[in-house]
């Protein structure tokens, strides 16, 4: 059962500053399947709960996931998924 | 139960919202001079300490008022100034400890914190959490709970969990 | 006159040392403030052959009209001027000065004419004293502050010129407190030239509120909307436009490398998203950035060794990728130098990344540099040049006329490598890939920034970023970053928007139009309705876009007094002639034939003609007939010839 790290920028309740989780995650769990599991399990007050799903971007150990093709990405060893919303520009 | 402005003061970024947003309450406008807090700040290290009134339990600014003019309100735990009493010595301004009254040339009186009558606009304004009114035991609830965690972190049953997660790998 | 606005115009005059108040109210129908009234003055007080460092022109400082309020995220100031390039540029500042300057009773901060020596302004509400400076010129921005703090007290804000705009390098910036620039466009060799080391300014008089308890609700509910806002708690609070926003610029294949150069460069090293996080987590220290703001973007970051100091996105993109470097460490020291000597950061990155191209191509040699090898990505030759740079020493000279100028100088085909539009450096964005970029970068003399728009990004949501562009703009190829199609409405509409910012004092980052970029904060809504309870005077989103508009023709008009035409309306050859090197975007070629296309575009929507001048109508549209009286006739007696252009 593969180790996770997830980290959430700017994300409802979640938020105190790229809040870290772990947890295991069974063999063979898509990223698309994380992101599932993580918004059932959030609390009405969290963003992740009722946000639309194109408002948040994913990483994936530092890169950016593609929907397309990356959310089937399965998740390995001590991977780390980042949520966040992505603004452009500084 | 009495309330009080807690301060945390790690996390004022020196913003200085508060400070505008209390004289836009008591003065209906912009004014420097006219803030009751006010932020203390070291700009070329990026601090910032607000300073307000403590409403101290034995004012030193009651004590020296020669009118009597300042006296403590206890329903809301705060110390309070009589305008029709008040000569305008400022002597209070004097033996203040923190500079936390202070005269406002603009209207011509000593002006110092009155809490907003109970729901301090500063603290509904500051967006990095740290001003709160909060009951006066709340004072060091988080901190003894931050230290008690530290504590708890290294007990016997954490040390089990961790081996467990490991063991799991 | 008594609502919001504070009341009066400052002007300085450092030749007779007279200053002079003058009454807001005039220019506020039409111009509203901040730099509205700036290029209202400009236009009319700087003649079309007044050079940018004659006494007579003209250096404005325009806080907005909610600067130094309590509406959220409106401390900014716009500084506006003849630059050192020879047409009217502006650049923004922040921190904690347009609010002191508002709150000493001015609106607006007029400097003419040219000092016989030294000296700083210090503005104590109607005080106006010219104090001697003998003892802070050459000193760095930091100790600058530090020493006018020791002389005058704390209770000051400050804003200063390094050595770099004491010697008119025509990169110099005007620096406040820790890192806040007005960086582009030489503004800082402007006050060089009037012989002004800083402004120090103390304010005590109040803001008066037209409507101050409805006032003080909607700025609470302004306060906690951009608090909640979960954009900007991402981005600014938890800093996760900082640490990501430079790797997202690489993958999208928006941020070039090097200098735009032909070849290929080695996409192995383009920095990973997560690199900034290291030196996040070692360094950030907390949140920085303008008065009043609940976002409060910038932040601070101690490094020991280095030092203490406040770097943002253009400071990233100056030192990373721009110059071959992925050592965030590297990029704050170079940053931290900059804003030491008063550099313009994205001009003093591209003037190092114009030595390695042309080291790298053997133009030039260790014998150019006072012996120092301009390698990619060097650590020595980055520091070394800034350090040349800012003391205006050894090669560092070549740069006193920027970028262009050390082209000229060097010769030998180095000007082809010289990445300027008028003079001006262009920021460090793809524009042979993104088009509403070169089309920015084109018609702002490199200033992409005051017009940035959402198709950046497009590759976090291809599908969101296209519905957006669809339901703004009508198409959702404008959302497309290599598509012409709605480029130059999207980027008319951002200028708008930045600028009816600009006359309120408000952010443009937090206000603009980023709504298919992932902000949920765009919208210029709630600033109207904050100013309009201010003032007193009911205006609409609807009514600043118009006088922004009008802000943007008469700045036009006025280069084109001073010789701006639709041929400097483009980009250096190279980004035309060559394709995208490597990466998400290779192969992707800026154009000609559509390029023109789109500037045609722009220049319709502006209402101008086919060599970019303000028509007549446009002019009478917006009110500007008188204005576009002066324009006609200088038209007339020039005829076409285009003189006192810019260099």
């Amino acid at each position: 059962m593969p180790h996770i790290r997830l980290r959430f920028f700017g994300l409802g309740s979640r938020a105190s500053g790229s809040h870290l989780e772990t947890r295991f995650v069974p063999e063979g769990t898509t990223i698309q399947e994380l992101l599932e599991s993580v918004r059932s399990s959030a609390d009405d007050h969290d963003f992740l709960a009722r946000m639309n799903e194109r408002q948040v971007s994913i990483l994936l150990n530092g890169k950016l996931i593609r929907r397309a093709e990356g959310l089937q990405t399965i998740l390995g060893q001590e991977d780390v998924v980042t949520f966040m919303v992505l603004v452009t520009g500084g | 139960m009495i309330k009080v402005l807690m301060i945390e003061y790690e996390k004022c970024v020196g913003c200085r919202t508060c400070e505008m947003a209390c004289s836009a309450k008591h003065s209906g406008a912009i004014s420097p001079l006219e803030s009751r807090i006010t932020i203390v700040k070291w700009e070329m290290e990026g601090e910032g300490i607000p300073i307000a009134c403590s409403q101290c339990e034995s004012a030193p600014c009651q004590a020296i008022c020669p009118v009597t003019a300042i006296t403590r309100d206890e329903s809301l735990g705060r110390v309070m100034v009589d305008y029709d009493k008040c000569i305008g010595c400022r002597m209070c301004v004097t033996v203040c400890p923190f500079g936390a009254i202070s005269f406002d040339s603009i209207s011509g009186e000593v002006i110092k914190c009155d809490l907003c009558d109970g729901d301090p606009l500063c603290v509904r304004f500051c967006s990095y959490g740290a001003l709160h009114y909060v009951d006066v035991s709340e004072q060091t609830t988080a901190k003894r709970r931050e230290a008690a965690g530290r504590i708890k972190g290294v007990t016997a049953m954490a040390e089990r969990d961790m081996s467990a997660e490991a063991a799991q790998e | 006159m008594s609502f919001g606005w504070s009341g009066q115009i400052l002007r300085v005059d450092l030749s007779n040392r007279q200053s002079q108040t003058e009454d807001t109210e005039p220019y506020t129908r039409s111009f509203i403030g901040g730099k509205g009234i700036s290029v209202k003055v400009v236009y009319d007080e700087v003649g079309p052959n007044t050079s940018a460092f004659d006494p007579a022109n003209r250096l404005c400082f325009g806080p907005g009209v909610l600067t130094g309020t309590l509406a959220p995220a409106a401390g900014r100031m716009k500084v506006t001027s003849v630059s050192p390039h020879g047409l009217m540029a502006n650049s923004g500042i922040g921190g904690f000065i347009g609010a002191e300057i508002r709150h000493a009773g001015y609106d607006s901060l007029v400097i003419q004419g040219e000092s016989d020596r030294p000296v700083y302004l210090y503005i104590h509400d109607d005080s106006v004293e010219i104090k001697d400076a003998a003892h802070i010129w050459g000193k760095g921005t930091q100790e600058t502050q530090r020493l006018i703090k020791e002389e005058i007290g704390d209770s000051v804000e400050i804003m200063c010129i390094g050595p770099a705009g004491e010697n008119l390098v025509s990169f110099g910036c005007i620096l406040t407190g820790m890192g806040s620039a007005a960086g582009r466009h030489g503004l800082g060799a402007i006050m060089g030239s009037k012989n002004l080391k800083a402004i120090a300014v103390r304010g005590t008089r109040p803001i008066r509120i037209a409507k101050p308890q409805e006032f003080v609700s909607a700025c609470e509910e302004a306060h906690r909307w951009l608090r909640e806002s979960e954009s900007m708690q991402s981005q600014a609070v938890e800093g996760a436009g900082d640490r990501y926003t430079l790797g997202f610029g690489y993958d999208g294949g928006g941020v070039p490398f090097g200098n735009w150069e032909e070849e290929d460069a080695d996409w192995d090293e383009v920095p990973a998203l997560g690199d900034a996080d290291e030196f996040w987590n070692e360094y950030a220290v907390h949140q920085y950035g303008c008065i009043g703001c609940p976002v409060n973007h910038f932040h601070l970051f101690h490094v020991p060794g280095i030092g203490t100091g406040s770097t943002k996105c253009a400071g990233w993109g100056a030192f990373v990728a721009n110059v071959w470097n992925n050592d965030r460490k590297l990029m704050f020291h170079a940053n931290h130098l900059c804003n030491h000597y008063g550099l313009d950061v994205t001009s003093t990155g591209n003037a190092i990344s114009f030595l390695m191209e042309l080291y790298h191509k053997r133009i030039i040699t260790e014998k150019d540099t006072d012996g120092l090898p301009m390698r990619r990505g060097d650590e020595r030759a980055i520091i070394s040049t800034i350090h040349k740079i800012g003391k205006q020493e050894g090669f560092g000279e070549l740069f006193k006329n920027g970028v262009l100028g050390a082209a000229r100088e060097i010769g030998k085909g180095a000007e082809q490598c010289a990445m300027v539009v008028n003079g001006e450096v262009i920021e460090p964005y793809e524009v042979r890939a993104y088009k509403s970029e070169a089309l920015a970068a084109a018609v702002n003399s490199g200033n992409i920034g005051e017009s940035l728009t959402f198709e950046y990004g497009y590759f976090t949501d291809p599908e969101a970023v296209e519905e957006f562009a669809e339901e703004a703009y009508g198409t959702k190829e404008a959302g497309v970053p290599s598509s012409y199609e709605g480029k130059a409405i999207s980027i008319w509409d951002y200028e708008n928007r930045i600028l009816a910012c600009d006359l309120l004092g408000a952010c443009g980052w937090v206000f603009m139009n980023w709504t298919g970029g992932g902000a949920d904060t765009s919208s210029l809504e709630i600033p109207a309705k904050l100013y309009s309870l201010a003032t007193g005077r009911d205006t609409s989103e609807a009514d600043l876009l118009l006088a922004a508009q009008r802000c943007k023709t008469l700045e036009r008009a006025f280069n084109v007094r001073r010789g701006k035409r639709r041929e400097d309306d483009t980009l250096p050859r190279r980004l035309f002639e060559t394709a995208v090197p490597g990466g998400r975007y290779k192969g992707e070629r800026l154009e000609r034939a559509r390029f023109d296309e789109m500037v045609d575009e722009y220049y319709a929507l502006r209402g101008w003609d086919s060599e970019g001048i303000p028509t007549p109508e446009t002019l009478d549209r917006f009110g500007l007939s008188s204005e576009g009286k002066v324009l006609q006739q200088e038209l007339q007696e020039k005829g076409s010839l285009r003189e006192g252009a810019k260099s």
